[in-house]
Order: structure tokens, then C-alpha cells, then sequence
């Protein structure tokens, strides 16, 4: 009969299965066990360690474990590992035996830290300056940095995630747009920036030939269905004042009208209280037609276009 | 008045406030480990991390604030070279102060005591202290929230 040994060691992290005769114990087992140390790893200098012998809680473990009458023993030349662990800026230090499970460690480490073991259940050890998360039942010897007995754990969260889940849809998908690459060279251009958003109205600086900027205020509920606004003074906080409108010569029509809707929608095809009833200017001017792939940066597209041609009219106030 | 939970300079403030407002561009979530010491006094902060710093792949990936293990380790490699302690966390939503499910579910250090700030509107509207919501982590997923007056209370700025 042979029963199996698991031997862990900072050449073997995930473990060596070694046979050994059933009746082998103390010293002869531990010589099985170095002898069937890979030679380039051989040293005189190597010490077996049973993991049963690292404190009462690991002995239950030991002894609990159906290993088949198998053992976990440790190899290494560290009779002790001299253990760090950083935590947002604080660090707690002990020495462990090398066969010490990185679970007990991290349990230690929380406790000292002073997070209460339910909230410590997320958390983990990360090897410093790696991305090695070791298991809970590796050893704490098989991570100690090469030619010392030192090893250096950061506590970290394996996955934070902070954030407001509670966002709409539609407000999640202007914000989408609005970090996608249509709108984003606009703003890289300096043709228009993003002001402020108060969901659902989103405020939108748009300049102009002469480099005047126009706030322009849009209703996007619904999004990425069409928006509707108008031109905005965020001084006084209201709808911009007619006499305050820029003009656009014949080419663009009536686009800027201010009788329309009382100056609270522009009159385009990409606007939804303007498109109503004018279903015909999807066939007479597609190229301003909403497209809810591209969104909020269609409908900026044709007003900087009004905005920056020959014919655009500053106003006179 | 009772004592505040955080004391920082009006400069480190505003800094922070104007690099929230740069890193979300008013689209996205963005966040920052607030570093400093705690004293007698309180949580005294000196400096700010911000998460885009220790953490530019999920900065770019993500609307909201994740933070992986590495990157998270990183802001603590940061820490040990510089002596400074997490006093705190901020992070910006795109409407209210409130804290989310997730907020709750994951504070930045687990510790009690742990002070997280959460700046409406993206940080764009030039928020005081007032603005913010304050939240301490009282352990075991417990959570107190201080709002207006107690927010501005919580807050010393010097």
C-alpha cells in the first residue's frame, strides 16, 4: 500500500504528488519526500514541514481531510516567513511557519486590519507587485520572495464596482453617445462641448462662425429616440430670447424660425416636436434626419452647420 | 456641531472637484482614494489618487467605477511609497448622493470608520460640501448617510 503526500514548495505552487510507502513516518518520510525533490531545486539546505504541524486549527484541518492517508508537507529552506500585508496605506507583520495556509493568513490579517470577518469575505491576498491571487489552502511558504523568507500581500477586493446602477435606460444611452466617437470630435474640434445634464434635459454648447456659443437645451427622454429643444440662456435659466437668436440665410429655410413652438424647439427634422406633421423632410433632407445609431451628435451636427455657414447671421443684441 | 469626519484644504477640494468633472467629461463615473492620516484629530486629507490613475483600463471600459484587484493593489503600492493612508473614498453618480446597491455592497476599505463621498451630477455643478452625500461605513454592510447640513458639518474644509 502507498499512501500519497502533497508537497508544496515555492517550486511547486500548485503542488507535487509524491508516493510513498503506507508505513513510512517522521524522519524516513522526510527523506522520501526530499529525495523526490526535483534536482535542480536539491539542497542540503531543505526542511520538511507537515502543515498538520502549523496550530490546532490546522491540525483539525489535517486531520478532517480525506487525503486518501495522505500528508501536506512543505519544502523550503525558511523555518519561518516573515509576513507583510497592505491595506489601503496600513500594513500588519507576523511570522508564520512556511506551511501556514494563505486562508489562516488572510483571516489573521483581517483581524488585525479591524474588518469584521463577514466583510473580509470578499477580500483577498494578492501577492505585492504581481497578479498571483493565491487559493485559500496554498502555503504561505510557496510565495516568499526569491532568496529570502519574506513575502509582501496586498488586501484587495477581487472586483469593486461602485456606481449608480439606478440610471434609466435612456439616460444610459446618452451617455453612451455621448462618449462615442460622433460626438466626441465635435467636442475634440471645439464645434461643441457638453454643459451640464439634468436628466432628462441635456445642456449643449455649440459654437458658432464667429465664436459665439449658444446653449442648446434638449429634452432626450425616450433617447436614443429623437430629442427636441431649443436655444437656452443658462444666465437667467429660460428659453433665449428672440431678438437673442442667431439667423441663417435661405439655405437652411426656416430652420431657425423663433414663432415656432415659442422658440422652444428648432425647426429640423431631427427634432421630435418639429418632425410632427412634417414626415415629408425625412425624403426632402435625409442627411438631417435623425439617426438613433449616431444620436445627440446628429442633431449638433445641424445646427453647428447652420451656425457656421456664409450666410449666418449674428444677432444684434 | 458635532466633530467633522474629514478635514481638507479648500485647494485639495477644489483640485479634486475640477479632476471628478475632467475624468467623467459629464458622461461617466469617475472616482478618487483620498489619502492623508488619521489622528486624534480625525481623518486629516493631504492628497488624492484619482481611480483613473491606478486604474486607466477599466476608467476607459466602464461608465461607472471598477476597480480589479491589481489595480486596486497598485493605489496600495502608491500608499506604502508615499506614507499616506486611505482616509476615504469619492466617487461621482450622475444624479443624487444617494448611495446605490453596489455603493453599499462595496465599500473602497472595509474598515469602520471608512469615510465615502458620492458627488451628484458628475461633479459638474461646482459642489460644496453641502451638495455631497457622506457616507461612513459602520461594518458588517452597515452604512450611515449624511446629507445637506450633516454632509456640510461632516466635511471641514480649511
Amino acid at each position: 500500500m502507498h499512501k500519497r503526500i502533497i508537497v508544496q514548495a515555492a517550486f511547486a505552487k500548485d503542488g507535487l504528488i509524491v508516493k510513498v510507502a503506507e508505513d513510512l513516518v517522521a524522519e524516513p518520510l522526510n527523506a522520501a519526500v526530499l529525495a523526490a525533490v526535483p534536482s535542480e531545486h536539491a539542497s542540503a539546505e531543505l526542511l520538511v514541514f507537515d502543515e498538520a504541524d502549523d496550530d490546532p486549527e490546522t491540525r483539525q484541518f489535517a486531520e478532517d481531510e480525506q487525503l486518501q492517508h495522505g500528508r501536506v508537507v512543505h519544502v523550503t529552506h525558511c523555518r519561518q516567513v516573515e509576513v507583510v500585508v497592505r491595506y489601503a496605506g496600513r500594513k500588519v507583520e507576523r511570522r508564520f511557519a512556511p506551511a501556514t495556509r494563505v486562508g489562516r493568513v488572510k483571516r489573521w490579517a483581517a483581524h488585525a486590519l479591524g474588518i469584521n470577518p463577514s466583510d473580509a469575505n470578499e477580500l483577498l491576498l494578492q501577492v505585492a507587485g504581481t497578479s498571483i491571487q493565491p487559493t485559500r489552502d496554498q502555503h504561505v511558504g510557496n510565495f516568499v520572495e526569491h532568496g529570502t523568507c519574506n513575502v509582501v500581500f496586498d488586501l484587495v477586493r477581487s472586483y469593486t464596482v461602485n456606481g449608480d446602477a439606478s440610471v434609466p435606460t435612456d439616460h444610459t444611452k446618452l451617455l453612451e453617445h455621448l462618449d462615442q466617437a460622433p460626438f466626441l470630435m465635435g467636442e475634440m474640434n471645439g464645434r461643441w462641448r457638453l454643459r451640464d445634464i439634468s436628466w432628462p434635459i441635456a445642456f449643449i454648447d455649440i459654437r458658432a462662425r464667429d465664436h459665439r456659443e449658444y446653449t442648446l437645451r434638449l429634452q432626450c427622454d425616450g433617447y436614443p429616440g429623437m430629442p427636441t429643444g431649443a436655444f437656452w440662456d443658462p444666465d437667467s435659466g429660460s428659453w433665449l430670447p428672440a431678438q437673442r437668436w442667431p439667423r441663417a440665410g435661405a439655405r437652411f429655410g426656416a430652420a431657425l424660425r423663433t414663432d415656432w413652438q415659442g422658440g422652444t424647439a428648432l425647426y429640423i427634422p431631427c427634432d421630435r416636436t418639429s418632425i410632427a406633421g412634417h414626415e415629408a423632410w425625412l425624403q426632402l433632407h435625409p442627411a438631417w434626419t435623425w439617426d438613433p445609431n449616431i444620436g445627440i451628435a446628429r442633431y449638433l451636427q445641424v445646427v453647428w452647420t447652420m451656425l457656421n455657414g456664409e450666410d449666418y447671421v449674428a444677432p444684434a443684441a | 456641531m458635532s466633530r467633522p469626519l474629514l478635514e481638507m484644504p479648500r485647494a485639495i477640494y477644489d483640485a479634486l472637484i475640477t479632476d471628478l468633472a475632467r475624468s467623467g467629461r459629464g458622461v461617466k463615473e469617475s472616482g478618487a482614494f483620498l489619502l492623508g492620516h488619521t489622528g486624534p484629530a480625525g481623518r486629516v486629507v493631504s492628497d488624492y489618487l484619482m481611480y483613473d490613475l491606478v486604474a486607466p483600463d477599466s476608467s476607459q471600459k466602464y461608465a461607472y467605477v471598477v476597480l480589479t484587484g491589481e489595480e486596486m493593489a497598485r493605489a496600495w503600492q502608491h500608499c506604502y511609497a508615499t506614507g499616506l493612508e486611505v482616509v476615504g473614498d469619492v466617487h461621482t453618480h450622475p444624479m443624487g448622493p444617494m448611495q446605490s446597491d453596489t455603493d453599499r455592497a462595496h465599500p473602497i476599505v472595509a474598515v469602520p470608520g471608512h469615510v465615502a463621498l458620492i458627488v451628484p451630477h458628475f461633479a459638474l455643478r461646482d459642489p460644496e460640501p453641502v451638495d455631497l452625500g457622506v457616507h461612513v461605513f459602520e461594518g458588517t454592510n452597515d452604512w450611515r448617510s449624511l446629507f445637506y447640513q450633516a454632509a456640510q458639518d461632516a466635511i471641514r474644509l480649511t
